[in-house]
């Protein structure tokens, strides 16, 4: 993984966003509850669209995804990861494993997180995403995300969506 | 130091199911009254779970409960009998664990009890060490690694501080890391992590940070010797890093309490606790945080470590089990180690009060001071409860409650608050979780603890 071209990164979408004063695109995502944790589900038309906004949803726990800007921050926004498994249930994990660890490891927050070149049966997909390191000045402290757990883990495909289950451990 | 080794303990843990395949344990479905032949209530507080419960349960659960606790474990095993996917009601899980390789004498719950990953929250095990098909399960410690409560006394009392809470509140939040993105304000290198994880309270006394009796006063002196950083992987370093010296998130807390109530005046007397006097109380972190209080030094406030448990981690003891003695792997996950009086794991200071533990309550309720029994020697490996328990999710707690009405009624009680995360101030609010007095007070009518002191907050800071 490697800090990827900025350019490449900001899309048209997202930097229509950001003209739209910095407010974050409205993810297909809902938390749901459990006892001790949290539960994040995702949805989308395909698998990659649901992941992108699975990452979304855990970021969104963590901190208020209005403030956090795409593209900014001292190291510059965007990251790309790819992400190794060896089958779906442990590459949704090792995928939100990696984002998690980019927050753990240099405070990065992702805002849009997009998912390509995804092999279901191998286990494998590449993800990048824009966002900007945490700033205790600028974000709003949500609730610490200590790990992924494959917990209840869920994928559940149809016809017209992939809907995706995740407990996260807080 | 908790959240250090959290990160990466190996994949999380469906005890005993191998989580790529299937992280959905088949699930035996039974009505609430065929359930209910398994369980049997013993005593007053003590209940069992029969063999037989769950496929291959080679001994029994047990947990403790008292009569208003029971209430909240019937509703919840009502609640998932005739289910078959979804959360494993705690009974489930304690009967589960009992189904494990190598384990010994029963699977026990402690009265704060309520489900997890595989072993729920409150669940104490034991494998026999010499037995090879035993397992050691991170799923039995949890992600909080040697999460734990440390308690500080002070020679103040409730008339000196009472003016000053704002003020405390303050002076803590401003000077504590709390909640997600906070670095801790020691410069750490990797070198130093090292030599953190490897010397435990040794680094922090060479570094400065503590004092040498502070140690006497930790389980295990502050020190594993076991311990080897070479084992952990350069990624959970790397995570754990700037994490070191802050106080963490979620439901880790600092307290200012005053001890409200004096329940074993000999034992408190021992522990160097009298009623209206000013104790400090971390759930996870350290001691340097007296300082800044009353531009007063720690020495000057004569700031003392009491005591600090762990209650999250797996621990090789010795344990008299069915008249022999034999060498077991004991996993604490969210309970306590109590050791009884005359215990030779436990500082010479406590030898004949039994070793002290520490129960945090929830913001704006209670906490206790507690002491290792014989009983509990026998009954559950020297263990015991390690807070209230949560009774309610989160997000049920974000939708009943308001941010305000938790703030108020904290106010009317006198208790000044700072809080990081406000979600989280109806997470955490004393409506979600169990009344920490009722856990206590099973506890102690079944003779696995002793209450020694209740204590009561008048000042809050929380990640």
């Amino acid at each position: 993984m490697g800090i990827v071209d900025q350019q490449s990164l900001e899309s048209d979408r997202l930097q229509s966003l950001q003209a739209s004063s910095g407010s974050a695109k409205p993810g297909n995502y809902e938390y749901l509850p459990h006892t001790a944790d949290i539960q994040l589900h995702s949805w989308g038309a395909d698998l990659p669209e649901a992941l992108g906004d699975l990452a979304k949803a855990m970021f969104g726990y963590m901190t208020d995804l209005n403030l956090v800007h795409a593209g900014e921050g001292p190291q510059g926004g965007g990251r790309e990861i790819s992400v190794e498994g060896h089958d779906l249930h442990t590459m949704v994990f090792a995928f939100l494993d990696e984002w998690l660890y980019r927050f753990h490891d240099e405070g990065f927050v992702g805002k849009e997180i997009e998912v390509y070149d995804l092999d279901e049966v191998k286990g494998r997909c590449k993800t990048r995403g824009v966002g900007e390191v945490f700033d205790m000045k600028k974000h709003k402290q949500g609730t610490e995300v200590k790990a992924i757990t494959y917990s209840n883990m869920q994928v559940i495909k149809t016809d017209k969506r992939v809907d995706v289950y995740v407990i996260i451990d807080i | 130091m908790s959240a250090i080794m959290s990160a990466d303990c190996g994949a999380p843990t469906s005890v005993p199911s191998t989580p790529s395949q299937s992280p959905v344990r088949p699930r035996i479905v039974r009505t609430y009254s065929e359930s209910m032949k398994y369980i049997t209530k013993l005593t007053p507080n003590t209940w069992r779970i029969a063999p037989g419960f769950a496929p291959n349960q080679t001994v029994p659960g047990i947990f403790y409960v008292n009569h208003r606790l029971e209430q909240l474990m019937l509703e919840e095993l009502r609640q998932a009998c005739g289910t078959e996917t979804g959360e494993a009601p705690f009974g489930e899980q304690i009967a589960n664990v009992a189904a494990l390789p190598g384990i010994v004498h029963a699977s026990l719950a402690m009265p704060d009890v309520h489900s997890g990953y595989g072993f729920s929250i409150g669940n104490v095990a034991a494998f026999d060490m010499n037995d090879p098909s035993s397992i050691v399960s991170p799923g039995g410690v949890g992600f909080d690694i040697n999460c734990g409560v440390r308690l500080l006394r002070t020679n103040l009392f409730y008339d000196d501080v009472k003016d000053k809470r704002e003020q405390l509140a303050q002076s803590l939040f401003d000077h504590i890391p709390v909640g997600v993105g906070s670095k801790g304000v020691i410069p750490t290198t990797a070198q130093d992590l090292d030599d953190a994880m490897e010397l435990g309270m040794d680094w922090s006394l060479r570094s400065g940070y503590a004092w040498a009796e502070d140690k006497e006063h930790c389980e295990e002196y502050g020190r594993m010797l076991q311990a080897d950083p070479r084992l952990v992987s350069r990624r959970a370093k790397k995570r754990g890093l700037p994490q070191l010296g802050t106080l963490g998130a979620g439901n880790h807390y600092v307290e200012v309490q005053v001890v409200d109530e004096v329940c074993d005046r000999w034992k408190a007397g021992r522990m160097g606790l009298s009623k209206g006097q000013v104790v400090v109380m971390i759930h996870s972190g350290s001691r340097g945080l007296g300082h800044q209080m009353f531009d007063s030094t720690p020495d000057d406030l004569g700031m003392e470590v009491v005591y600090d448990v762990s209650h999250n981690i797996a621990k090789v003891e010795q344990h008299m089990v069915s008249g022999s003695l034999k060498t077991l792997l004991v996993h604490r996950k969210g309970a306590t180690r109590a050791f009884p009086p005359h215990h030779p794991c436990i500082p010479v200071d406590y030898q004949h009060t039994g070793q002290p533990v520490l129960v945090g309550g929830t913001m704006g309720t209670c906490s206790y001071v507690l002491a290792g029994t014989q009983r509990g020697m026998e009954q559950t490996f020297g263990s015991t409860c390690h807070g209230a328990g949560r009774a309610q999710s989160r997000s049920k707690s974000r939708r009943q409650l308001s941010y305000t009405d938790v703030l108020d009624g904290l106010e009317r009680q006198g208790i000044s608050i700072r809080v990081a995360s406000p979600k989280l101030v109806m997470e955490e609010a004393p409506e979600s979780y169990k009344d920490v007095t009722e856990v206590v007070n099973t506890c102690h009518e079944a003779g696995i603890s002793e209450k020694v002191a209740k204590l009561k907050p008048i000042a809050v800071v929380k990640g």
